[in-house]
């Protein structure tokens, strides 16, 4: 497999234009793998500073198993993390758009039908 | 056939193709930003709640990582705000 990302040519058929499902894969998969990057590199800073000691000739058994449960539970941890900051945000989306509504005034009944029409019109034109 | 090096002649679906793409492109951004930013909870957050790895994460670390996340956040919500009034105020 190419390097990700490196060869751009592979969608183009010789037109010089490519599609938009491949950018879109291609961006995915550079995206994937620089994430994954960045979490071993962390993962390993911190592993090795838990179950390391001084270091010797080689990684014994106790190390090994050490480094195997740290990598479970930093794994563990970023999704616990990622759980905690994505309720985060829907809490805030949740705070802001109540905040929006109690701010904005309520058309009455009769123009709010008005503008709903006016919109599933507007939308049958983009088909 | 239009010259795809000028996008004035571009008709109107490639345009809505490309403003598609553009359009998609930043929805992966912020995703990534997203995971930029948990890479970062939980370095720090590791720190503070995880002493010795074991066979589970048990419920008073997770309860720390989860408390560790929202606190670090109101860090630096507090931090911006001071700062920002301190500069309105000339401070150095």
């Amino acid at each position: 497999m190419d390097g990700f990302g490196s060869d751009f040519s592979s969608g183009a058929a010789g037109s010089g234009k490519m599609d938009p499902g491949t950018i879109m894969e291609q961006v995915k998969v550079q995206i994937a793998v620089a994430n994954a990057q960045e979490l071993l590199q962390r993962m390993t800073d911190k592993c090795f500073k838990k179950c390391v000691g001084k270091p010797g000739g080689s990684l014994d058994n106790s190390e090994q198993k050490c480094i195997a449960m740290c990598m479970d539970r930093y794994m563990d941890a970023w999704n616990t993390a990622s759980r905690a900051y994505n309720s985060r945000l829907q809490r805030r989306e949740r705070d802001l758009t109540t905040q929006l509504s109690a701010a904005l005034p309520v058309p009455p009944e009769n123009r709010r039908k008005r503008l709903w029409s006016k919109v599933y019109q507007a939308r049958a034109t983009w088909q | 056939m239009s010259d795809f090096n000028d996008f004035s002649s571009a008709s109107a679906s490639e345009k809505a193709e490309a403003s598609e793409l553009q359009r998609m492109i930043a929805v992966e951004q912020q995703k990534a930003q997203f995971q930029a930013q948990v890479h970062n909870f939980t370095d720090v957050c590791w720190e503070k709640c995880v002493d010795k790895p074991s066979s589970k994460l048990d419920s008073r670390t997770e309860g720390c990582l989860v408390s560790c996340v929202e606190r670090f956040i109101d860090t630096t919500l507090t931090i911006t705000n001071r700062f920002t009034q301190m500069v309105q105020k000339g401070a150095h």
